[in-house]
């Protein structure tokens, strides 16, 4: 245990009976800044994400013919419907705007060296579980986008063949898919979300943070847990509680000030709108080689990130000693980023057989 | 050595890469079946609104709309209106007539969602920048004290 003061009264009773102290235990010092905060962040809005989701979900009606009036009742009626709405909507994209930020500073700092590779692999299946959150929970709208989502969806049941089932509508014929999506985004994938994460914790408890990549040019990977250092974890949830009161500041007020749309009532068998930021990219793909591309695309980017930790296996951390990893995924990033844009501003273009 | 190992992954990737391109190229082409009015005219809606650069294509569904001597649940004549509206390009005016036109208000289309802001809302955007500025004093005090 770490700085033990003695405390009194409420704080002493409270202690001994939850053990708050027992969270005094060592962590690397490298571990209060922003760049190792952003993991923690990254849950802190998870954890908004359910706040917010239970409450819509108690004026939400999942089947194809309301959905759309129940999300209309929402934003106008429900009380404070409007402003859980439009938090949800801001927290999925910080979720994922951080998600992605910590990959970067994981992979940046090569923390997935020995003896973290599996905590990258699960690193990499909560970044798909966060992705298939967003998919869903932009289904759910049911306006045009929505339905032009789910028609995507429906489209790589099809070119998935017998993998593909569940995403097909003729999976089953007694409940509608929308319902069906609802069902995996408000169980099945937070759940699964949940009990990933909390073997990411677990690995991370038991090998302790990857060491300071710029402590030297020599600085190698190994586990540190139980190493002495001044830092507490008490300290590092004080950080990531900071860190994350700034985020919710500014969460709350782009909720209020940038609410999140909702498009004209859906209409079947056209193609006009644009996915979420996340999902342009692989639309560009899309555009050019049809639907198959996005499939095999999205395929392409996950096995990537995958084969890192097995493609740079040196000890080294220092970025100095890892150029060429850097920058082919730097590379692979700019060429993300460029195709979203890309994407954005190129006219849209069909590729569904509707 | 590594090099060896890399190759079935490339050749997984090219291999999807061409699968893909072929499975893009079966797709498509689809047979021509006569449209159901009601969604042509919707669908013109949808384009003129989301992509109004889309125009012809809303064009071409009124013309085949207005093809057909009686369509069921849609009204042949503010559709005819429409069509004369879009020829001078005044949308928004051909989107209301067309909406009209399947008898139902214009203003359930459309994206829905504006920002009215009043003055309990500017209290919680303070408020929510408050909460903002907590945080970094906070960040601000521990570095302090750590420097210390
Ligand atoms: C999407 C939800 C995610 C959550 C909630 C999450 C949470 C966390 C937390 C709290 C930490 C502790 C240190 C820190 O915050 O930097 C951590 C570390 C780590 N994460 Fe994640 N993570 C997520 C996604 C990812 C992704 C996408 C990857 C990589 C593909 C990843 C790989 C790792 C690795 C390797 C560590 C150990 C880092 C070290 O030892 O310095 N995580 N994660």
């Amino acid at each position: 245990m770490v700085n033990a003061k003695k405390s009194t009264g409420f704080w002493q009773a409270l202690d001994e009976r939850v053990g708050i102290s027992e969270l005094k235990y060592h962590v690397p010092e490298h571990a209060q800044g922003l760049g190792y905060s952003l993991g923690g962040v990254t849950l802190v809005s998870f954890v908004i994400l359910v706040i917010t989701g239970i409450w819509m979900g108690q004026f939400y009606n999942p089947m194809p013919e309301t959905a759309r009036e129940s999300l209309l009742y929402i934003i106008s009626s429900a009380p404070a419907g409007f402003f859980a709405r439009n938090l949800h909507y801001w927290a999925a994209n910080a979720m994922l705007l951080t998600a992605l930020l910590h990959m970067l500073r994981v992979l940046y700092t090569g923390s997935y060296k020995r003896p973290r590779e599996a905590n990258w692999l699960v690193g990499v299946a909560l970044l798909a579980l966060t992705i298939g959150l967003i998919f869903t929970g932009s289904a759910l709208k049911w306006d045009q986008e929505g339905l032009e989502g789910l028609a995507h969806n429906v489209e790589i049941a099809a070119v998935l063949g017998g993998v593909g089932g569940w995403f097909s509508p003729s999976f089953t014929d007694s409940v509608p898919i929308l319902t069906r999506l609802y069902i995996a985004h408000v169980s099945v994938l937070p759940v699964l979300l949940f009990v990933v994460f909390a073997v990411h914790a677990l690995l991370i408890k038991l090998q302790g943070l990857a060491p300071n990549a710029f402590a030297s040019r020599d600085a190698t990977t190994h586990k540190t847990a139980g190493e002495p250092s001044k830092a507490t974890f008490l300290g590092h949830l004080g950080a990531v509680g900071l860190y994350s009161l700034i985020g919710l500041g500014i969460m709350v007020f782009l909720a209020i000030a940038v609410p999140a749309q909702l498009g004209p009532a859906p209409v079947e068998g056209i193609e006009v709108t644009k996915p979420w930021w996340m999902f342009l990219p692989i639309f560009t793909v899309e555009n050019w080689v049809g639907l198959g591309g996005l499939v095999w695309a999205s395929a392409a980017i996950f096995i990537a990130l995958a084969i890192v930790p097995f493609v740079d296996r040196s000890p080294y951390l220092h970025p100095a000693r890892r150029k060429g990893v850097l920058i082919a995924y730097g590379l692979l990033a700019l060429l993300l980023i460029g195709l979203g844009i890309y994407s954005k501003i190129a006219p849209g273009a069909a590729h569904l057989g509707m | 050595m590594f090099r060896q190992k890399l190759q079935p992954l490339v050749l997984l990737l090219i291999s999807s890469l061409l699968l893909s391109t072929g499975l893009a190229l079966a797709h498509g082409g689809a047979e021509e079946t006569e449209m159901d009015p009601k969604l042509l005219v919707e669908q013109s809606v949808a384009f003129l609104q989301a992509e109004p650069s889309k125009i012809d294509e809303a064009s071409a569904n009124l013309t085949e709309v207005l093809e057909l001597e009686t369509a069921e649940q849609v009204n042949l004549e503010l559709v005819q209106a429409a069509t004369v509206a879009l020829g001078q390009g005044a949308i928004p005016e051909a989107v209301h007539l067309l909406d009209r036109s399947l008898g139902r208000e214009a203003e359930t289309l459309g994206p829905v969602v504006e920002v009215n802001l009043n003055a309990r809302l500017y209290i919680a955007m303070i408020t929510a920048l408050l909460l903002t500025a907590l945080g970094a004093w906070g960040l601000g005090r521990r570095s302090v004290s750590a420097t210390h």
